[in-house]
């Protein structure tokens, strides 16, 4: 089963190589390798353009990832579901949750890849004028990278319920709202006496959606300050069981439609 | 085990639809034996690719049974012994055509060291020997559907599941889908096939189901089902009113014909004459498929 999972993922991949995505990487990759020329341009001293440079350049891929993640869980179903191209693949003997996770475990390869290459960029570039590479950066750019292929995971399960734009719009919701930070919540919503409604709903809608916050640790790299080994690998467990849920529950709606 | 290759008993669906629901299938039963080739027709909408579609597992029935192989239809196993080809020709048209195949192939299970082989003996039987480089989208619409046999045959599977056969197809193809088929039921394959082309069905299946507003409504050989009786064609020219009593009908060009039981032939030739008309031509009365197939849908309507 794991082999037939590797074929669905490759025949997924290779899709998406066919369709060009990897350029839109490497676009992002040249300009955070052109980073350095802008050095003068910012006439900053060095360290402070290394710490816009990192914060520019996380913060890029940070959105990239996300949008990656929200145009390749929406249509990784759902394109084949609209071509048709499903009949055959789903004719073979291939449980449907096979097929769910092989197109998954494609998105994932192309999120983490894509944002691997882009922190590499980063920090060459970086390094190029500091003379140091950071490796902190690929660290914090590969929590990017969990976040969004959570966000990818929800995406895939709204598809298969709704329609392509309603699948993306639901995403990005759930982006915006899971991702507000508890401070932000605690500071301008709850502190707020005119609309207490609105706080509530702000709590209670972010406590059953993933703590995206969770995943942002920017500021680590860019004050330099220590990441925990702990903390990290708490939000993976945390982002890897969010992922198997939201899979699970693709496949439950998924095993029970008329193709 | 049991002899049949598909066994569907009381299948009925009920889709949702913007305005309602659309009954699709109403207690459709079929029954196809190991080895046969078997021909499924009937009207646009009478419910055949819904039929064969739960056979895959890609649609759920509301209620009845469907076995596949004697496995549950949709089941992992009941698909290992299946090979299925989709109404509308559609395949991932980045991929080159070998390529493709060869993951077709795996994902059916075929072992690796098969594949390669098995995917170019596949494209050669479709007549796409030629062709196995390039990529889906570089081909013609007759082409994609060839592509949609081989996909179909590459695991060497004992059933073959077939929506619109010929869709697409040129004659030529067509008649050498003939000779695949045939050649496939030698070898003991059991092949489940629907299509719109009569001729084709009336050539090549052993048995044939008509199917009419989700239900069954014939079964059986071509010869039981054209129950082609003793009768005589007469085409003439001449006139109509006095010889009402023959039920004289419209043929091409001021003819008329009317058919008449063999015994009657001469009787019947004798009246026509008797009239002032002229024999044209006398042959045996021929039904086709086609005519079964009006007759039962009119008469379905009617009900
Ligand atoms: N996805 C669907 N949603 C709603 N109704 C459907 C759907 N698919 C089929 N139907 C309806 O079910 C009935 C049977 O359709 P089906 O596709 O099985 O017919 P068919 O015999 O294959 O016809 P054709 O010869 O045109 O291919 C039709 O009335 C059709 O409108
Ligand atoms: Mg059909």
């Amino acid at each position: 089963m794991i082999l037939k999972i590797y074929y669905l993922s490759k025949l997924y991949l290779l899709e998406q190589i066919r369709r060009q995505v990897h350029l839109v990487t490497l676009f992002l990759a040249v300009i955070l390798l052109m980073l350095p020329a802008y050095v003068n341009s910012f006439s900053l001293g060095l360290s402070a353009f290394e710490r816009v440079a990192k914060d520019f350049g996380l913060t890029l891929i940070s959105f990239y990832a996300v949008a990656m993640a929200i145009f390749l869980g929406v249509t990784a179903v759902s394109s084949d579901l609209e071509r048709r191209t499903l009949y055959p693949l789903l004719a073979r003997p291939i449980p449907r949750w096979a097929y769910l996770m092989g197109k998954f475990v494609g998105v994932l390869v192309v999120l983490v890849s894509s944002v691997l290459v882009l922190s590499c960029c980063l920090m060459l570039s970086i390094a190029a004028l500091a003379k140091f590479a950071d490796g902190q950066l690929i660290v914090v750019a590969l929590c990017y990278a969990l976040e969004a292929s959570v966000l990818a995971a929800a995406c895939i399960f709204f598809s298969t319920f709704s329609s392509p734009p309603l699948a993306g719009v639901l995403g990005v919701f759930l982006y915006f709202v899971g991702g507000l930070s508890q401070s932000f919540i605690s500071f301008f919503l709850v502190e707020d006496r005119e609309s207490p409604a609105v706080a509530m709903l702000a709590r209670g809608l972010k406590m059953v959606m993933p703590h995206f916050d969770l995943f942002r640790v920017k500021n680590a790299v860019v004050y330099t300050l220590p990441l925990e080994p702990a903390y990290l690998l708490s939000i993976t467990g945390y982002a890897l069981a969010w992922m198997l849920l939201f899979v699970l529950l693709a496949e439950r709606v998924f095993a029970r439609k008329d193709l | 085990m049991s002899d049949l290759a598909l066994e569907v008993r009381e299948l009925r669906k009920t889709y949702k639809t913007v305005g309602g629901t659309q009954e699709a299938l109403r207690g459709l039963d079929l029954s196809v034996r190991k080895g046969q080739v078997y021909g499924y027709v009937g009207p646009n909408g009478a419910g055949k690719s819904t039929s064969i579609k739960i056979l895959l597992g890609l649609v759920r029935p509301d209620s009845g049974t469907a076995l596949v192989m004697g496995h549950p239809a949709g089941s992992v196993e009941a698909r290992r012994l299946l090979g299925y080809l989709p109404e509308v020709a559609v395949y991932h048209e980045f991929m080159g055509a070998e390529e493709l195949l060869v993951l077709h192939a795996a994902l059916a299970g075929v072992s690796a060291s098969d594949r390669l082989s098995r995917c170019r003996t596949a494209l050669e039987m479709v007549g796409l020997g030629s062709r196995m480089k390039s990529r889906i989208r570089e081909f013609s619409k007759g082409m994609k559907q060839r592509f949609g046999i081989a996909q179909a045959l590459v695991a060497d599977p004992p059933l073959l599941v077939l929506d619109e056969l010929t869709s697409g197809l040129d004659p030529i193809a067509q008649l050498e889908l003939k000779e695949l088929i045939l050649s496939l039921k030698e070898r003991g394959i059991t092949i489940f096939f629907s299509s719109h082309m009569m001729s084709e069905v009336e050539t090549v299946c052993d048995s044939i189901g008509i199917i009419h507003q989700g239900k069954l409504r014939a079964e059986g050989t071509l010869q039981d089902l054209l129950s082609i009786e003793n009768r005589v064609a007469i085409h003439f020219r001449g006139p109509t009113d006095e010889l009402a009593e023959l039920n004289p009908q419209p043929a091409k060009a001021g003819e008329q014909v009317i058919t008449v039981e063999q015994a009657g032939t001469d009787a019947a030739l004798d009246r026509i004459r008797q009239a002032g008309g002229s024999i044209l031509t006398v042959a045996p009365a021929k039904r086709h498929l086609e005519d079964v197939l009006h007759q039962l849908v009119t008469a379905g309507e009617a009900a």
